[in-house]
């Protein structure tokens, strides 16, 4: 029930953030580049919505609406590519890279806010994709 | 069974055994006495018609010397019944007639750890300061240190504080399985990470993936013509005039004029005449 509550914010403040991502989106429609910004700053919408529904208490949203709002650029192209290792430190390590502030938390801490991470982006991955089937079926 | 034999042969012989007991019993006089009439106490089920003078320090000392002195040790076995060392004290107090000083020694020592043990086993008798030896922490619960310490696990508070994180972390590292689909039968830490941390992944690459198809959408529902189409004609006209003026150079009024063409094209094709 607090699920799909929650779901529901999710969904309303997704809904409102994406139009208004697709209204600033629609500078230019044609070339590549554009396209490809464009897209980015609907799953930014997408993002900074979730973290927003998950609450300031959340370690990894808070991390999360941090690096959004000053974004540094080309931090991926920067990141050097490390040797596939299967110990559990190493998993430790690739999931604290993967979660939003991860970086300075300690294991418990990262193993609970990846739980809650997990729950929110599946939740905004189902709501996406009512989003974009709701918006098929009224094109066709 | 009969008390008055046990009392005279424990008044005779190990008189100062007692006398050693007490020095190396590490309580004050009144306390140990007391600590000593409880345990007392519990004894004098057994033993019967010691439990008249078992409040005060004699009454300790007898019981005492009757712990070392047991030639018959079936009085011990209703006591070793609880716990192994004062079953390893009947086994060296069934050859204690031998009055062997080593031996001796060796039962005041494990007589201590009995008392020690006995300790959380008994309420009454356990105010903290028996177990100050074993734990110096009181928070944790104290069965569940005395558990860890007879099967020989570390019971400082580092430990201690260790063992839990680590259970909290396998606990978390429970949940997180429920979590993911899949991960139930995986078994290892490591291999539990990876499966979470893909799935991590496959879930932005996802977000990712629909951010691109509502995007595409959304460009599909603006060639549609609509109430919405006009006014973001109207709010899009400017940014291109703003962009050929930040660009200035040649190849970048290229790229807009491309731009222009390219989106004047898609108008027309959604039917945009009028704002053309």
């Amino acid at each position: 029930m607090a699920n799909s509550k929650s779901a529901i914010t999710l969904l309303n403040s997704t809904s409102s953030r994406l139009c208004f991502a697709r209204t600033s989106a629609t500078f230019a429609s044609a070339p590549p580049d554009q396209l490809k910004r464009q897209s980015r700053r609907i799953k930014m919408a997408a993002y900074s919505s979730m973290a927003r529904v998950a609450g300031r208490r959340r370690a990894w949203a808070r991390a999360l609406l941090f690096r959004l709002h000053t974004r540094p650029r080309h931090k991926t192209l920067m990141r050097r590519k490390r040797r596939p290792s299967t110990s559990s430190d190493d998993m430790v390590g690739k999931l604290r890279r993967l979660l939003p502030g991860g970086e300075t938390m300690d294991v418990c801490t990262l193993l609970e806010e990846t739980a809650n991470y997990i729950h929110c982006l599946s939740t905004q991955v189902k709501v996406m994709k009512a989003i974009s089937n709701h918006h098929l079926s009224k094109v066709n | 069974m009969d008390p008055p034999l046990v009392n005279e042969s424990s008044f005779s012989a190990a008189n100062p055994s007692s006398y050693s007991l007490a020095s190396i019993w590490p309580f004050g006089g009144d306390q140990g006495g007391s600590v000593l009439g409880l345990r007392m106490a519990n004894l004098a089920q057994n033993l019967g018609g010691f439990r008249e003078c078992s409040t005060n320090r004699d009454g300790s000392m007898e019981e005492s010397t009757v712990t070392e002195q047991s030639g018959g040790g079936r009085k011990r076995k209703d006591v070793s019944s609880e716990d192994e060392s004062s079953r390893m004290v009947s086994t060296s107090s069934a050859n204690q007639l031998s009055n062997s000083n080593d031996k001796r020694m060796k039962v005041v020592e494990s007589r201590d750890e009995n008392g020690g043990i006995k300790a959380e086993v008994d309420p009454n008798s356990s105010d903290g300061k028996k177990l100050a030896e074993q734990s110096p922490k009181p928070e944790p619960p104290k069965d569940y240190i005395h558990v860890r310490a007879r099967r020989g696990q570390a019971t400082d508070s580092h430990s201690l504080a260790e063992r839990a994180r680590r259970e909290k972390i396998s606990e978390r590292m429970k949940i997180l399985q429920d979590l993911v689909p899949g991960c139930n039968k995986v078994i290892g830490k490591a291999l539990v990470l990876d499966e979470i941390i893909n799935y991590i992944q496959s879930l932005q690459r996802q977000v990712e993936f629909l951010s691109m198809k509502l995007e595409a959408v959304n460009s599909r529902m603006n060639i549609t013509p609509g109430i919405e189409g006009f006014t973001v004609k109207n709010i899009v006209n400017q940014p291109y005039d703003a962009a050929g003026i930040l660009y200035g150079s040649q190849a970048a009024r290229d790229y807009t004029q491309g731009a222009q063409t390219e989106w004047l094209h898609m108008q027309i094709g959604g039917g945009f005449e009028r704002t053309s």
